[in-house]
């Protein structure tokens, strides 16, 4: 079995709306051993791990960590983003719900090292369950001496609230989630400054996903790199795949780097149900390129997605099989963002009404070569020039689409405009 | 609980706006926030009504407008989609003998599309309130609305 549980070890075993449970598996034995020592060791550990964050863009831990501790400001702040949008992704919800003490433990473990004295749990409006056990288990750890003044004994003070989302994917996107949490609607800013420079109320803040934070305890305890051994040299430690669509057994699967797709497809999904074949994959999410069976082999490792430009990042695979259409599916896909773009720069807002368009025309069978032309300039200036990266890589299914299924497009056009089969 | 008693709960800062509102809308018999809602924050928090309305406007849980009682999200993104998400929701509207986004005549159901839940290993699903119900299907969709007139007084 290719199946690696670390993060979720003690997922099944232990009652997550239980502190005392928690601790009787091990939880908050590395924060503790912390607090005795100097926060600079850890985030050497943490250099040596070469943890990359977990929520979509795959950015060095330590390197957000060390531009924060270059910050002289004492008002500094930590942000867990819980806010899991990306259509396909369902493991951090996974995490929030079944073992919460887990992700808050490596939330501690990151605001002790960077010396932030105030926390927030942001937490998108729709997981109403994830938000009662957070609320249930921060309030634990408040009784019970892990939050507040002289934690343990020690001179560190950490308080930490819970926010809810109302409804927004764009978010999760780093600065518009700060702004959420500032109770503004949710457009992203421009950077630089970065959020380590200028984040919540503009002063230095660590933004770090659910799974990334869940990670900080494993490397406390094993060391870098211990932590570091698991995986492949660039992509280390192992990885929640939220696996869904056409496959016999979807759900949430912890894998070392490095496997393959094909693998999780078929040894954890049970592969796509009896007697259809995969079609399509899409990567990621909603942001994630859709690419054929031949590139099943492909490991899960952020390089080697990056050579397709895609990210490994959130770990969604959605399997499609023959009975799916591409256009349908870009259609939704573009549906979403069409919905979802926050309005604030103008190639996404308005890119998204034209890419939508097209995408349908192409749905009805009246495609022409023309519509194909600017369907793959407007993508790519939507690509290149939209101010953050949800819009950046809303077009990433429809460009991968272009690259991998390019004769889809032209048994789409009408008659006049489609003779050209090359 | 009145509107009052519910803001006296955050301190009358704009960052708690979020959590204000969502808290008032819950409470409201139309799950909406109504002109004077909106006052009443921006007052309490000292900000102009614009600031409040720019936040109820950009969220999708928040709603300006009256809601139906019952607000029947259906997920429709990829993984619902691919798992027969159209088809649970045209019989959620046959059931109901309503379109999307149109209330119900008698105002009790509403069935609205959402972005995706993050349950898609168990797709399609649709909440409800703050339940989520999974592997959704036409009777498990009509035995749902039958649950849900038959408490239609609670």
């Amino acid at each position: 079995m290719i199946e690696l549980k670390r993060l979720t070890q003690r997922i099944g075993v232990v009652n997550p709306l239980s502190l005392q449970s928690a601790i009787e598996h091990g939880s908050y034995q590395s924060f503790l051993k912390l607090l005795k020592t100097d926060p600079m060791h850890a985030l050497q550990e943490i250099e040596r791990s070469k943890l990359r964050g977990r929520g979509g863009a795959g950015f060095p831990i330590y390197t957000k960590m060390i531009a924060m501790a270059k910050e002289a400001s004492s008002e500094r702040y930590i942000v867990c983003n819980a806010d899991e949008g990306e259509p396909g992704n369902f493991k951090d919800r996974y995490l929030l719900e079944h073992d919460p003490h887990c992700v808050l433990e490596g939330l501690l473990i990151a605001a002790y090292i960077v010396d932030a004295h105030k926390g927030f749990v942001y937490i998108r409006g729709e997981y109403d369950q994830a938000i009662e056990i957070m609320q249930w288990a921060i309030e634990e750890l408040k009784e019970a001496g892990y939050l507040g003044s002289r934690i343990h004994g020690s001179d560190f003070d950490f308080t930490l609230e819970l926010r809810r989302g109302a409804g927004s994917y764009v978010v999760g996107e780093e600065f518009a989630m700060l702004e959420s949490i500032e109770g503004k609607a949710g457009r992203t800013r421009v950077k630089p400054p970065f959020p380590s420079e200028k984040g919540l109320f503009n002063q230095p803040t660590l933004i770090q996903n659910v799974e990334t934070l869940a990670n900080l305890p494993l490397i406390i305890k094993e060391g870098g790199h211990a932590f570091a051994a698991i995986g492949t040299p660039s992509s280390t430690g192992t990885k929640l795949i939220s696996l869904s669509g056409n496959v016999v057994h979807p759900g949430v699967y912890e894998v070392p780097f490095g496997v393959t797709l094909r693998e999780v497809i078929t040894e954890c999904g049970g592969g796509v149900p009896h007697p259809h074949r995969v079609q399509m994959v899409q990567l990621g999410g909603a942001c994630g390129p859709i690419v054929p069976p031949m590139l099943l082999d492909l490991q899960i490792d952020f390089e080697r997605f990056e050579d397709y430009d895609s990210k490994t990042g959130a770990g969604a695979i959605i399997v499609m099989d023959e009975r799916q259409d591409l256009f349908k599916i870009l259609k939704n896909v573009s549906q979403f963002f069409d919905h979802e773009s926050c309005g604030r720069c103008t190639p996404c807002r308005e890119g998204q009404v034209h890419l939508l368009d097209i995408i349908e025309k192409f749905d009805r069978h009246e495609g022409a070569m023309k519509d194909l032309m600017s369907l793959e300039s407007l993508a790519r200036v939507m690509n290149q020039t939209s101010l953050c990266g949800l819009g950046q890589s809303s077009v990433m299914a429809v460009l991968s689409s272009m690259s991998y299924f390019r004769d889809a497009y032209f048994d789409r056009m009408v008659e006049e405009g489609g003779g050209n089969h090359g | 609980m009145r509107i009052q008693e519910i803001i006296k709960q955050y301190p009358p800062r704009d960052d708690f706006l979020l959590e204000m509102m969502l808290a008032i809308q819950k409470q409201q018999p139309n799950h909406h926030l109504s002109e004077d809602d909106m006052r009443f924050i921006a007052n309490y928090c000292g900000v102009k009504e614009s600031r409040v309305s720019s936040v109820a406007t950009f969220y999708s849980l928040l709603y300006t407008e009256p809601q139906a009682k019952r607000v029947i999200h259906v997920c429709h993104n990829v993984p619902c989609f691919i798992n027969g998400q159209e088809g649970l929701t045209e019989s959620l509207l046959s059931l109901l003998n309503t379109t999307i986004d149109k209330p119900t005549q008698d105002g009790q159901f509403v069935v609205k599309f959402t972005s995706c839940l993050g349950a898609c290993d168990k797709a399609p699903v649709v909440r409800v309130g703050d339940q989520m119900y999974t592997h959704m299907n036409h009777n498990k969709g009509k035995a749902l609305i039958a649950q849900m007139r038959g408490h239609r007084h609670d």
